[in-house]
C-alpha cells in the first residue's frame, strides 16, 4: 500500500490494506483488480495501492478462514473472487474496534496540540 | 503481452513459499496485468503494457510482500526435515499396509474356490506385489523427493539426505506375499526389515537410479541458473 507517509514510517500504516478489504468484502464478493478500484474511488485516492501487493494479504486473510475464495467466469474472464466469512466479519469488527480507538486518541492529542497542549 | 511472471515465480518458490499460493498469486497477477492493460488500452495510454506493469507493482515488492506472509511458506520450507526424512519412511509404511489389505481383499473375494486352484493371475498378482516392493517402491519414493524439491526449488542438502535414508530403508524393507494356492491351504504375508548380503547391492542400486536424475534435473533445471527478479 502506498501512502504519503508511507515511505517515512512505514509501520503508520500496518493493518490498513485488511481493514480495507474486509469492508469492501462485507457487502459483496469481489476479485482483486476489482477491490484496488474500490479502494481508490472509496478513499478518493487518498490511498493507493501498489496493486499486485494485496494478494499476499488475501491469500493470509484466507488461510486465516477470514475470507473464501473461488474461481468464477463472468464475462468470458475467469477471476477469482474472495467473499467474506462468519471469521472474517469478527475480526472486521475487531480491527475496526482499535482502528477507532487509535484514530480517537490522535485525534485528541492533535486537537490537544491545536490549543496550545505541550507534553 | 504476456505477464513476465516465470522470474517472479521461480523467486517466491526458492524463498519457500507454498506452490499452491505461488500458483494462485501468478494466476491472479496475470489476471489483474490484463485488466490493467486494457484499462490503458481504453484511455490511450501509448504503452499500455508499461503502464499495467508499473501500476502491479516493481517485482522486488510483490516478491517482498509474498515472501513476507511467513504462514503463506510451505512444509518443505518450514520443515524440510520433517518433509525429506520422515515423510518418504512413513509412505512407505502406507504402501505396505495398502498392499497387504488389497491383497487380504482380492484373495478373500476371489481365492481359491472348492475343489479349484488358485487362477493363476492371482499368483502372477502376488508376484507382481512382491517385484513392485522390492524395485519399484524406492525408485517412486526416491522419484517423490525429487519432485517435491524441485518443484519447491530446494537447496539439495534435505533432499539428498531424504534420498540416501530412503535408499536405505526401503532397501531394508521387504513385503512379501504367497496366496494361497488352493481353498483350505493358507497364504502368508511377511512384512519386516532385514539386512542381507543383497542389502548393500540393493542400496547402491537404488541410489545409481534415484541420485543422478535428481541432481541432473537439478543441474539443467533453468530456475537456479536465473537471475531474480523478472
Amino acid at each position: 500500500m502506498r501512502v504519503p507517509s508511507r515511505e517515512t514510517n512505514p509501520s503508520f500504516m500496518s493493518g490498513v490494506p485488511e481493514l480495507l478489504l474486509l469492508r469492501l468484502l462485507q457487502d459483496n464478493e469481489m476479485y482483486g483488480y476489482e477491490l484496488v478500484q474500490a479502494v481508490q474511488e472509496q478513499t478518493k485516492s487518498a490511498i493507493t495501492l501498489g496493486e499486485g501487493v494485496i494478494y499476499p494479504v488475501l491469500h493470509a486473510l484466507e488461510r486465516d478462514g477470514a475470507l473464501t475464495s473461488r474461481r468464477k467466469t463472468v464475462n468470458g474472464r475467469s477471476r477469482v473472487y474472495y467473499r467474506l466469512t462468519e471469521l472474517g466479519s469478527q475480526r472486521f469488527a475487531d480491527l475496526k474496534g482499535n482502528w477507532s480507538r487509535i484514530t480517537d486518541a490522535v485525534s485528541t492529542v492533535l486537537k490537544g496540540a491545536e490549543h496550545g497542549f505541550s507534553v | 503481452m504476456v505477464f513476465p511472471f516465470e522470474r517472479l515465480r521461480d523467486r517466491l518458490l526458492t524463498a519457500g513459499v507454498s506452490p499452491r499460493h505461488v500458483r494462485r498469486y501468478m494466476a491472479e497477477l496475470s489476471d489483474h496485468f490484463t485488466d490493467l492493460e486494457a484499462e490503458a488500452k481504453s484511455v490511450g495510454h501509448p504503452e499500455p503494457a508499461a503502464r499495467a506493469l508499473e501500476r502491479l507493482g516493481r517485482p522486488d515488492d510483490l516478491a517482498q510482500a509474498m515472501i513476507a506472509r511467513t504462514e503463506l511458506r510451505s512444509w518443505t520450507a518450514r520443515a524440510p526435515w520433517a518433509v525429506f526424512l520422515l515423510g518418504p519412511p512413513l509412505l512407505l509404511v502406507v504402501i505396505d499396509l495398502i498392499s497387504i489389505l488389497v491383497m487380504i481383499m482380492i484373495v478373500k473375494t476371489v481365492g481359491p474356490q472348492p475343489g479349484q486352484v488358485a487362477p493363476s493371475w492371482l499368483v502372477s498378482l502376488a508376484a507382481a506385489v512382491n517385484f513392485f516392493h522390492v524395485y519399484a517402491v524406492p525408485l517412486l519414493l526416491g522419484q517423490i523427493i525429487a519432485i517435491v524439491a524441485m518443484r519447491q526449488r530446494m537447496r539439495p542438502l534435505w533432499p539428498l539426505i531424504g534420498l540416501v535414508a530412503i535408499c536405505l530403508i526401503a532397501s531394508l524393507n521387504y513385503l512379501h506375499v504367497d496366496v494361497p494356492l488352493a481353498q483350505g491351504q493358507h497364504g502368508e504375508i511377511s512384512l519386516g526389515a532385514s539386512a542381507g548380503r543383497w542389502t548393500a547391492f540393493r542400496v547402491a542400486i537404488n541410489l545409481a537410479l534415484t541420485l543422478p536424475l535428481y541432481l541432473a534435473w537439478r543441474r539443467w533445471q533453468p530456475a537456479f541458473a536465473r537471475p531474480l527478479g523478472y
